[in-house]
């Protein structure tokens, strides 16, 4: 268990809906989310490509751009409706009270200066500290994520670095002003498995040690077993089950959500028989009428093309989405 | 995801698309056109000969009835002038771009290439080219074989080949060992195959564009050596009616505004269907 | 019966940039593959696993030709391929085929599905309107239907799964003996994976095919493979039948990247022993005297650190190359 949650609610996501305006039509990317993140907690958001996760994220941290849009929702983060800061108010928010760490972080270093001065820069924005403290916190940042010699790994630059190295600078980074929320996208997909082990350790045991919460967006059922307590399941750009990694997991209320475990090739079992799900994730320009996973469900009953089954708790903390668990 | 495309008119759609995008590139391609179609319909529309001296008065003010665009100093009419110079300087920029970018492609691709010591050799060649003033080999040339438009076309044809060679060779450098000339490799394609039939057509909208360049740089350069007489005086030129009007700036500024406005709206012309064509064929934002 | 391929002490080494320009000794080289080693029998999958650096891909684009090897050779049949006569080569190149890993990068974007698999047919002597027809059936067997408006799609019209597809299509189109396999599908979503390994195997049962499976997906081999090659810095650590390294590894990597691959159970996942190593995976250019896992391995003792130790065989069919092995 990564830590005990308390009751407090410190992300309130209420019905989100972020859409792109295209040439071709408008794409529903995100269609009505609900998330919420306690205080201690962390929630993997599970889904698949194109399924409205990482635009999830953006749109919480507000880096959504046309065509895109947030056309509607709550988002509350402790009590403060982030939807209706300035935007100079949003960049406050951005790296002191959430954070968020991306998949790719070569992207998201600036090649032309050193990684010292990156994470000293951040520092100094937000903490107001004066250069030669700012220095020494990185420093002591650089050695707390387990780098090797972090006096010499202050000067160098971006790409004299490796993957792994870079994704816990980035994680130094984000995690320097002490955040109450760590949003991170895919934070080990690009990285060798020895390596995402490793950075996935560093991103638990800093969390545990800072009392962050995390909201950890991935395809890889596998770390969100290891790594979540609560986890969201999203299809094309809807919520389709939620409950607590050991509920999903152990017993799985959607058809798509135990259709995916199936499909799953783990390295302690030999499966025979390759499982797969047939057919392709919707256009979410059209998405289809009723529930956007009648056309691969092999359960699919005709009350699914009518109208969109509602998110309902069918046991403590358990919630799906679909018309075979329909309360009592 | 978006949904496939059906047709593969959709990619000239998208193509008309991309390049309307460009208001400038839309002017240059109007421009263009409206040049081309002067030059087709020159004997229509130009009422005199434009090399006929004493076709009226001379220095006749534009906007004489009967003389459009006046005359100059020894009594040619400017209007037909102008028009038949848009002949000339579309095929001499047209045709020199094209041998250009024929020769300068062939030596970039092998060079590119095969790399080793046909690249040190070819572009040790195409240096030599490049460092070479023009005028300078112009007057060399014009000199030993005489002045006529095709010396023109050939020299300044000469002149724009290391830019579209060094572009080609830049191109079949960073793709020759990209996966999917691997991928053609492995189906049992031969060297030579792959070079034509997998690279080249990924190069081409590249070179189009450079080509394009070239010949807004071309009716530059042949009016310039038109402007120093080293082109052909027996026919109707826009250089040539620099060369004349120098003597007289003050007595007939028409004289050189008009041929030096003709120059540059098609230079910019050209320029700009240059630049639009590079936006339509190489876009750079995929769009959503 | 003779092995269908050999790899015998397979070496790739590239100078570093710059390194030619000094004539001092000790040049810089990058040992992308230092030493390889297996042989592959007919109708088997071999399952050729590591991480980035490892030298999996560069040995499977060394087995397509694709790339010169240092030293070292590979037998076809018995035959050493880099010593080939041409209309030898004209056959090893309808019989041994590669699926490349960046389905993108691998078509060309400005010929359509149909030209682009078209292409094979003709250069082996099936011509026209034939090569189309074959074609067209092809794309039927991968499943990308309806053909005719697959065969004019351009690369960027398709989606991932699709592009896998004709990456598949291009592989097996003259019916070959052996297709390597780069990460095939390691960039698609989880429920599509399924979609095209279950192609795969359908195809090497039509088709009696042999695979190499190229991939870091530990998962992928224990479901698909008869025998693992595990991967090192450009040498294999260990090799034995999939049972016997997913329930018996010998070698301390190999258990290594079992306990760091995570496991789709809260239960099994946390449940499992740790064993976390530190450092990086180092660059395959200063290499250590010894065993080259030695700066990373909990087990590490000075005989390990002297000289490489060589793959031997500890049990039947399980070979492995250290000192002290697990068990």
């Amino acid at each position: 268990m990564i830590g005990k949650q308390s009751n407090e609610i410190i992300l309130h996501v209420q019905d989100l809906r972020t859409y792109f305006y295209l040439r071709t039509g408008i794409l529903k990317a995100v269609d009505g989310v609900t998330i919420d993140v306690h205080q201690r907690e962390a929630v993997g958001l599970v889904g698949e490509s194109g399924c409205g996760k990482s635009v999830t994220a953006f749109s919480i941290m507000r880096l959504i751009q046309t065509p895109g849009k947030i056309v509607e929702g709550k988002i509350l983060f402790k009590d403060k409706s982030l939807l209706d800061l300035t935007p100079r108010s949003m960049t406050q928010v951005r790296g002191q009270d959430i954070s968020m760490v991306f998949q790719d972080p070569m992207t998201y270093l600036n090649p032309v200066f050193t990684v010292g001065n990156q994470i000293m820069e951040t520092i100094q924005i937000h903490r107001h500290t004066e250069k030669k403290e700012a220095k020494e916190k990185t420093i002591e940042l650089l050695g707390s994520t387990g780098l090797p010699d972090p006096e010499k790994v202050f000067n160098y630059f971006p790409h004299q670095l490796s993957g792994g190295m870079r994704q816990r600078i980035l994680i130094a980074m984000a995690l320097s002003c002490n955040p109450s929320l760590l949003i991170a996208d895919e934070p080990t997909t690009a990285l060798d498995v020895t390596v995402q082990a490793q950075i996935l350790q560093l991103i638990k045991e800093t969390i545990q040690q800072l009392g962050t919460s995390l909201l950890l967006i991935t395809h890889d059922l596998g770390i969100v077993a290891d790594t979540c307590d609560t986890v969201y399941v999203m299809y094309a750009g809807k919520i389709v089950e939620r409950g607590t990694v050991w509920q999903i997991f152990k017993h799985p209320l959607h058809p798509y959500t135990s259709g995916l475990l199936e499909c799953v090739l783990s390295i302690d079992e030999f499966k025979k028989e390759i499982k797969t799900i047939e057919g392709n994730v919707p256009y979410l320009i059209n998405p289809p009428s009723g529930c956007r996973y009648r056309t691969r469900c092999p359960f699919a009953m005709e009350k699914c093309g009518t109208v969109e089954p509602p998110l309902i708790e069918i046991e403590d903390g358990h919630a799906v989405a679909c018309y075979l668990h329909e309360a009592d | 995801m978006m949904g496939p495309k059906n047709d593969s008119l959709a990619s000239l759609n998208d193509f008309w698309y991309r390049y309307k995008k460009n208001k400038a590139a839309v002017m240059g391609l109007v421009v263009g056109t409206a040049l081309f179609l002067i030059a087709i319909l020159a004997p229509v529309i130009a009422p005199f000969n434009p090399i006929r001296t004493l076709v009226g008065p001379v220095f006749l003010r534009p906007l004489t009835p009967g003389y459009y665009l006046g005359t100059d100093s020894l009594g040619r009419d400017v209007f037909s002038e102008l028009v038949y110079g848009t002949r000339t300087a579309l095929i001499v920029g047209i045709v020199a771009a094209a041998i250009g970018a024929a020769v300068g492609t062939v030596i970039g691709m092998v060079s590119g290439f095969f790399g080793g010591i046909v690249d040190d050799v070819l572009m040790r060649i195409t240096e030599m080219f490049v460092v070479i003033p023009i005028f300078f080999i112009a007057l060399v040339i014009v000199s030993f074989i005489g002045q006529n438009v095709n010396n023109v076309i050939m020299i300044i044809g000469l002149l724009s080949w290391p830019v579209v060679a060094r572009l080609t060779r830049a191109e079949f450098l960073s793709l020759r060992e990209r996966e999917f000339v691997q991928a053609a490799r492995v189906d049992g394609a031969s060297e030579v195959s792959i070079m034509l039939r997998e690279i080249l057509p990924n190069v081409l909208p590249i070179i189009t564009v450079a080509s394009t360049l070239q010949i807004s740089s071309a009716i530059l350069i042949e009016a310039g050596l038109s402007f120093l007489g080293l082109g052909d005086s027996n026919v109707a030129d826009w250089g040539i009616m620099l060369q004349y009007a120098q003597s007289f700036i003050y007595q007939a500024p028409w004289l050189i505004l008009l041929p030096g406005i003709a120059i540059t709206l098609a230079t910019l012309a050209f320029n700009e269907i240059g630049d639009g064509l590079n936006d339509a064929l190489n876009p750079k934002l995929k769009e959503r | 019966m003779p092995h269908l391929l050999e790899v015998k002490d397979l070496r790739k080494q590239y100078p570093l940039k710059g390194s030619f320009l000094s004539f001092r000794k000790g040049k810089k080289l990058v040992h992308a593959v230092d030493g390889v080693t297996f042989n592959l029998d007919e109708g088997e999958t071999l399952g050729l696993v590591g991480e980035s650096g490892c030298g999996k891909t560069t040995t499977a684009k060394i087995i397509l030709r694709l790339i010169e090897p240092t030293s070292g050779s590979v037998y076809y049949k018995g035959k050493n391929i880099f010593k080939l006569k041409r209309s030898e080569m004209y056959d090893y190149r309808q019989e041994v085929k590669l699926i490349f890993q960046d389905t993108y990068a691998s078509l060309n974007p400005r010929m359509t599905v149909g030209e682009t698999l078209k292409r094979q047919f003709t250069l082996h002597a099936v011509r026209g309107k034939s090569a189309k027809e074959e074609v067209l059936k092809l794309l039927k067997t991968v499943g990308l239907t309806p053909e005719k408006t697959f065969y004019n799609r351009y690369p960027h019209e398709l989606s991932g799964g699709q592009r896998q597809r004709v990456a598949v299509a291009r592989a097996i189109g003259l019916k070959p003996k052996l297709v390597l396999a780069d990460e095939p599908v390691s960039a698609l979503d989880i429920s599509i994976r399924g979609q095209i390994l279950k192609l795969m195997k359908q195809l090497q049962h039509d088709f009696q095919l042999t695979y190499i499976f190229v991939t870091h997906h530990l998962g992928v081999v224990r479901s698909l493979c008869d025998r693992v090659a595990v991967m090192y810095l450009g040498r294999v650590a260990e090799l034995a039948t999939v049972d016997d390294l997913f329930e018996h590894p010998l070698h301390p990597y190999t258990k290594d990247i079992m306990l760091a691959t995570p496991i789709p159970d809260p239960e099994r996942s946390r449940s499992r022993q740790r064993m976390i190593l530190s450092g990086e995976v180092p660059s395959p250019i200063d290499l250590p005297r010894g065993c080259r896992f030695s700066p990373r391995c909990p087990y590490v003792q000075n005989d390990c650190l002297e000289k490489e130790p060589e793959l031997i065989e500890l049990r039947t069919g399980h070979f492995v190359a250290c000192y002290h092995p697990l068990e």
